[in-house]
């Protein structure tokens, strides 16, 4: 690892054992507190990979991926609320071309409301009226291939249950919106690049998460005690374990390493880390017994935090068919 | 062989199915999971219905499979007021059946069973709560971790050490225990990952007399006892799985549909409908097999501990699968409740890893499957 994203890495963690360690249940149950966002504002971590020109802290993408893998080790939610800041709405905002909105978006760092329907199966709209960040300034919406960007008028709407990432919320919100501050036209091929280009950022956080999940398994299977033995000492916990943490490790090497990807690596990274993240952190669960499914223990937050990556944002057939047309170098896998 | 079941239990399966599909509504469901409630009043009407009849527990099966397709945690929730009652039915005394199963069998009473402990489920045997007999009675002191209906149970069937045997599992004996007993108190745990409409509850047992004709069969055969009744009731766990992995099909394969017939016609998709749908089947058959032998009263609990297993198995499967062909869909309402439902399966009542340990120490004693 470069030395400035090694130094990067280090501050993110120093900001996360200072503001967030010992809080990752209270902030999944409760949600992100402001004093907490505008903290990790003022550290520049909310604005990362945002370009100094436009207001943000300039850091290059190695950096980038290192801080969502460390804030996702201790809040998947942190992660994904700087991983939607940085690589949804920011690029989303800059490409209608406003500078006085791209201004206005980055120096609040304030969340934008999306139409589903911008990551849903073909535009399709299956999510209906389901909305991202309701209690955001402005909203964004997808109708045929223009994206508009509207101020938010109407009410902040109720907010729906889901299954992770709790601590950023998730809601309906129903038209009409107010004044029009952007639009630009298409979306199609915005939104695939996001798909591709995002795949990176997925699969930090879902490592990172991962790499918890497996932190704290090592960890009780050394102090629980079951049959006289503690757990470290039965081949169906230790053999698992063990193999997980050196799958990490690989995963860890390549997403981490700075060199140059392929098309097909890069979003295959993706699938490749969410899989080990559902069935790591499932395994980190399974480890803890009945304590791993009780919601203090922080476990179970960190097997639904990471099924959550996985519909982020589109069906995992879509993410294929672009890997599959990677590896063609044209379009594959449509049937 | 004939895999079609008796008229009388698809009937049967008609009635349950219609009564949850009136009575489990969404607005319940979703109520007691994020308000963690009891759904009293569902218990009442699910008796009422007639839909437990121990008289015939295919019948029982069916109801569990039925109701946790709709809702695992309000099937559990309204079916487990009896957890622990075969405990009694095969070996408590007549005087024990009748003050404490007839209230539980007429929808009078709540019951729960309390074996693992906070150091430890798994091993049944190292449990520490101690009953000691003073006279006419036993004094016991511990504490019971993660019981089902803890805090809303009448009474429970309890496991407690009597003597200190060199074989651990033979100084264990049952007792019933009331809730109103001085020195027993429950602390009902919050916060679960799923199952939410159920109670759980860590129980504190603090020099809390029990009379001796509380003692259930003979002293030192609590082990036995208990592992009869998982042998019995893991069967009933894997019929929670077949209808958690049920429900989690059928309404991912609707989601799927309505994202357009662009999306539910690619293979991909198909597929996993394919698999899941598959591997439903095969925990169906493996979990009917092991009922119907011990239902014919000739348990194989290598085959009850493969059908638990596998159900469970296929549950978690089912509602993986199912959020991840759905995307966006899937993560929020229905069917995020039933992936957090279904993880339990996997643990309660044997954890997977003790299933499989069942499974190739008799297949090992056994000399291999037949
Ligand atoms: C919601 C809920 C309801 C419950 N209801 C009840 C109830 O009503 N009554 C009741 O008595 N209990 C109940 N339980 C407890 C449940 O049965 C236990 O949690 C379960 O048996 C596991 O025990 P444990 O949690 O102590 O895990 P442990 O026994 O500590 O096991 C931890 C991990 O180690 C593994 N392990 C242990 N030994 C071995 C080995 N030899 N080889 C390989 N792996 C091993 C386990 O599989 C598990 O993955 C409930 C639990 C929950 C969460």
């Amino acid at each position: 690892m470069r030395e400035e994203v090694q130094l990067i890495k280090e501050s993110a963690r120093e900001f996360l054992l200072k503001e967030v360690a010992g809080r990752e249940v209270s902030i999944d149950r409760n949600g992100l507190d402001p004093g907490l966002l505008s903290r990790v504002r003022d550290q520049g971590f909310m604005t990362a990979v945002i370009p100094q020109e436009d207001g943000g802290s300039g850091l290059d993408r190695d950096s980038y991926l290192v801080v969502l893998n460390e804030m996702a080790k201790y809040s998947g939610s942190l992660a994904a609320a700087i991983f939607m800041f940085n690589s949804i709405e920011y690029p989303l905002i800059r490409e209608t071309g406003s500078k006085s909105l791209l201004n206005e978006f980055v120096s609040s760092a304030g969340q934008i409301a999306l139409d589903c329907r911008l990551f849903s199966y073909g535009g399709s709209g299956s999510a209906g009226d389901l909305y991202m960040f309701p209690d955001s300034r402005v909203v964004a919406t997808l109708q045929n291939d223009v994206i508009r960007i509207y101020r938010k008028e109407s009410e902040n709407p109720e907010v729906v249950s889901q299954l992770g990432f709790r601590g950023i919320r998730f809601g309906h919100l129903h038209g009409p919106f107010g004044e029009e501050v952007g639009s630009f036209s298409g979306s199609g091929k915005f939104i695939s690049g996001l798909m591709e280009r995002t795949s990176e950022e997925i699969a930090s956080i879902v490592l990172g998460i991962s790499s918890t999940a497996l932190a704290k398994a090592v960890e009780y299977s050394k102090v629980r005690y079951a049959f006289g033995s503690p757990l470290k000492a039965f081949q169906p916990i230790a053999f698992p374990l063990a193999m997980r943490m050196a799958q990490l490790s690989i995963l860890e090497n390549f997403v981490f390493s700075g060199s140059e990807k392929s098309r097909l690596e890069l979003i295959g990274e993706r699938e490749i880390s969410l899989d080990f993240a559902r069935d790591t952190t499932k395994l980190a669960l399974q480890t803890h017994g009945g304590y791993g499914y009780i919601e203090d223990f922080g476990v179970e937050m960190l097997y639904r935090d990471a099924l959550f990556a996985g519909s982020f944002f589109w069906p995992r057939s879509e993410h294929m068919r672009s890997m599959a047309t990677a590896l063609y170098e044209d379009e594959a896998g449509s049937i | 062989m004939d895999f079609a079941m008796d008229e009388k239990y698809e009937e049967h399966r008609k009635k349950v199915r219609d009564f949850a599909k009136k009575e489990f509504t969404e607005k319940i469901a979703e109520d007691c999971d994020t308000g963690e409630k009891y759904p009293e009043e569902l218990r009442r009407k699910a008796f009422e219905a007639g839909l437990m009849d121990f008289t015939d527990p295919w019948k029982i099966l069916i109801t569990i499979e039925e109701l946790c397709s709709v809702d695992e945690s309000l099937g559990v929730a309204v079916t487990t007021p009896y957890f622990g009652a075969e405990v009694l039915m095969l070996f408590g005394s007549d005087y024990l059946k009748e003050k404490y199963l007839t209230p539980v069998n007429t929808g009078k009473a709540i019951m729960g069973l309390a074996v693992t402990e906070p150091g430890g489920g798994s091993d049944v045997a190292g449990i520490k709560t101690r009953a000691t007999l003073e006279g006419d009675h036993y004094v016991l002191n511990g504490s019971k971790m993660f019981i089902t209906n803890g805090s809303i149970a009448n009474h429970f069937v309890l496991l407690a050490r009597t003597s200190d045997e060199e074989k651990k599992h033979h100084g264990l004996s049952c007792f019933v225990v009331e809730s109103t007993f001085e020195g027993f108190k429950a602390n009902k745990l919050k916060g679960k990952m799923g199952v939410r409409a159920t109670d759980t509850a860590e129980l504190q047992l603090n020099n809390v007399k029990v009379p001796k004709e509380n003692l259930i069969g003979e002293p030192g055969k609590g082990f036995y006892y208990i592992m009869t009744f998982f042998n019995i009731s893991r069967i009933y766990v894997a019929a929670q799985g077949l209808g958690v992995a049920k429900g989690a099909l059928n309404l991912s394969m609707s989601v799927a549909k309505n994202m357009g017939e662009s999306y539910v016609s690619q293979e991909s998709v198909q597929f996993e409908i394919s698999e899941m749908a598959t591997r439903f089947e095969a925990a169906r058959l493996l979990t009917y097999k092991a009922a119907s032998f011990l239902f014919n009263f000739n348990p194989n609990p290598t085959l009850t501990s493969m059908a638990k297993f596998y159900a469970a198995e296929t549950a978690v499967f089912c509602t993986e699968r199912s959020v991840e062909i759905t995307g966006m869909n899937g993560v929020f309402g229905q069917l995020e409740r039933f992936l957090r439902d279904a993880k339990i399966l996997e643990i309660w009542e044997g954890t997977s890893e003790v299933e499989k340990l069942i499974i190739a120490r008799n297949l090992i004693k056994e000399g291999g499957v037949s």
